[in-house]
């Protein structure tokens, strides 16, 4: 150190080894249990393609992890997705031991990424919003958005005009927006 | 079409490839809002996860909620019961504390590990050689605990937890080998479980500081910028902050200011992090701006900080901040106001007790004094502050105290030079940490 006025902002100097400690604050574990189950679930199974089961076994990790943080934990939803990303990590290269992993391993092993609980939380409404459309508006908007074909394509696919695929394509964006705020006007994904 | 000056959401959905080639969607935040929230729409739409149709049970486990409550009954139990054990291990002597465990199988428990670490994180800043003795004791449960009464991860965990204070508490105390032994410990015991990315990236960053300390910069900047992205992935700022800070503190210590100066700088102005943190940022911000010469920068950066910290009524803080400001005037070469300034914040580290800050703050005003030539003073102010020593009575009183007393031999006899005041200030920030150091007298 080359100056003793460098104030050190020591990692180890906030630490409350015992009253910050999830054990002693978290109220009841199994309301935070069912509170947050469904969104990480869609994160090992769906996102990682977890098995359910395993899912299920990953969620205890989880929540066991949580409890024994004895340091404060500041964003509880952010925490508990990071931490299912980790485990569910952790879970294929086990696996990776026994037998081979997904092809696409990789593109469902990104949890360093800002917000990763929120962009969790859009995919899992996302979703539902997606069972209330039309079935032609989800077949664009997969053709389109996940399948990355033009508007071109997508007439082609559709059997329409590629103007009219276009108007479609924007039309059922805007119909899908609209779905998921009115059910994130009734109820915010937590 | 516009309305109200707004794009509608037809034109924005028309923009969202090429947005940045539209001013007013850049500079309009409603839109510029609106097609945020398209892209994280969009974004989501092209996620397999969302086209994913397995269907996925939604009722939640039984056995899940009733495996976890109990978890959490039983810490809490265990943590009521570890109050007593812990008191009765304290008034015991080291050497019977271990036989006292042999005679008591039942008190290695997770709940007496955890007691046993409080009292160690108590410690650790007003009796660190304490807090090493107890971190030992906690190690030695933890791994005595009978694993088989504990979820295979969280006993590992336990573990984890328990090396990494100790290799905190021995960091603290300079045991650098041994710090570092006992956090290869912690990472051995996380690699088997399922979480712990983020216990290996708070241990990481105990690591950074000890390769920080052994002059391995390239290592402890590697791991903090590792550690950083998993404090963030788990929406813990304030670890982020500690990353960042840290990492300033290392390019100091680099003596690679500007770049130090720009993370202090961006920590100091961050609104979601806590007043604190933000006003430490301004101290490491004024530091770094001093050893650039940038003055005016550096006086007003310190005088943020004493704002925020009287505020907060952190009053050691705000004595370290003016301190900040009388180092800065030394440097103008206002030699006169810098040592009014250190007369006076040496008055209040000694009403605070700070003994490492009266030495050094008393070390700052020898400086001026001898700039001043008047070494007179120096012997003078070497006499006060070995009375604050003698009186404080604290471990290293004695070796504080002939450190002093060589100064004050030096100004008598018209020798002192700012080498052997350079000499001194070393010996003094090693001391409180090596209370058993003896003073080496230079030539």
């Amino acid at each position: 150190m080359s100056d003793p006025n460098v104030l050190e902002v020591n990692p180890g100097v906030p630490e409350v080894v015992l009253e910050g400690s999830v054990l002693t604050q978290t109220p009841d574990v199994g309301v935070l249990y069912e509170q947050y189950r469904d969104l990480l679930m869609h994160v090992a199974c769906r996102k990682f393609r977890v098995p359910e089961p395993d899912g299920e076994n990953l969620m205890q990790e989880v929540f066991l992890a949580y409890m024994q943080s004895e340091a404060k934990v500041e964003n509880t939803k952010a925490w508990l997705v990071a931490a299912m990303c980790n485990a569910s990590r952790h879970y294929w290269r086990t696996q990776a031991r026994t037998e081979s992993l997904p092809e696409d391993i990789h593109d469902h092993s990104d949890p360093m990424t800002h917000g990763l609980a929120d962009r969790f939380a859009v995919m899992l409404t996302l979703r539902q919003a997606l069972k209330y459309l039309q079935p032609r508006c989800r077949e664009t908007l997969y053709l389109h958005y996940f399948e990355g074909r033009s508007a071109m394509d997508v007439a082609r696919e559709l059997d329409t005009t590629n103007r009219y695929a276009e108007k479609l394509i924007h039309n059922c964006l805007k119909r899908v927006r609209e779905i998921y705020f009115s059910i994130t006007s009734v109820k915010r994904p937590s | 079409m516009i309305i109200e000056q707004h794009y509608d959401e037809e034109v924005l959905i028309g923009l969202l490839e090429e947005a940045e080639r539209d001013s007013h969607a850049q500079s309009c935040d409603t839109c510029a809002g609106t097609l945020e929230s398209l892209r994280d729409l969009t974004g989501a739409l092209r996620d397999g996860s969302v086209w994913d149709e397995r269907p996925l049970s939604e009722t939640p486990s039984t056995k899940t909620t009733n495996m976890l409550r109990a978890f959490a009954g039983r810490a809490k139990a265990e943590d009521a019961a570890a109050g007593l054990i812990v008191a009765k291990l304290l008034s015991a002597s080291p050497e019977e504390r271990s036989a006292l465990l042999e005679k008591n199988p039942q008190w290695r428990t997770a709940g007496v590990v955890r007691r046993l670490l409080k009292v160690v994180d108590d410690k650790n800043f007003s009796d660190p050689k304490l807090a090493a003795e107890i971190s030992a004791l906690a190690v030695e449960v933890a791994e005595s605990v009978e694993a088989e009464r504990y979820p295979f991860d969280t006993i590992m965990k336990l573990r984890a937890l328990a090396w990494r204070e100790r290799g905190y508490a021995l960091m603290y105390i300079g045991a650098f080998p041994e710090s570092l032994a006992a956090l290869d410990r912690t990472d051995e015991c996380l690699a088997a479980c399922a979480v712990s990315d983020y216990d290996h990236a708070r241990a990481g960053m105990y690591r950074a500081l000890i390769y920080r300390e052994l002059e391995r910069f390239a290592e402890a900047l590697s791991i903090i910028r590792e550690a950083r992205p998993v404090f963030e992935a788990y929406g813990d700022k304030k670890r982020v902050a500690v990353a960042d800070s840290t990492e300033g503190l290392v390019l100091v210590a680099m003596r690679r200011f500007s770049e130090a100066l720009r993370i202090h700088v961006r920590v100091a102005a961050d609104a979601t992090l806590d007043e604190e943190s933000r006003a430490c940022a301004l101290i490491n911000a004024g530091l770094c701006y001093r050893e650039l010469a940038l003055f005016s920068e550096a006086k007003r950066s310190y005088a943020q900080a004493i704002i925020a910290f009287d505020r907060l009524a952190l009053v050691s803080r705000r004595a370290t901040a003016r301190w900040g400001i009388a180092r800065v005037l030394f440097d103008e070469g206002r030699f006169e106001e810098s040592l009014v300034l250190l007369t006076q914040v040496r008055a209040e580290f000694q009403e605070l007790g700070m003994s490492e800050d009266v030495a050094t703050a008393s070390l700052h005003a020898a400086d001026a004094l001898l700039v001043l030539q008047r070494p007179a003073q120096v012997a003078h102010l070497c006499g006060s502050a070995m009375e604050y020593f003698e009186k404080a009575g604290l471990a290293y009183s004695q070796a504080a105290m002939t450190a002093l007393a060589y100064l004050r031999e030096a100004a008598d006899k018209g020798t002192l030079n700012s080498a052997k005041i350079d000499h001194v200030r070393n010996f003094f920030k090693i001391l409180p940490k090596q209370p058993n150091l003896l003073f080496a007298f230079s030539a």
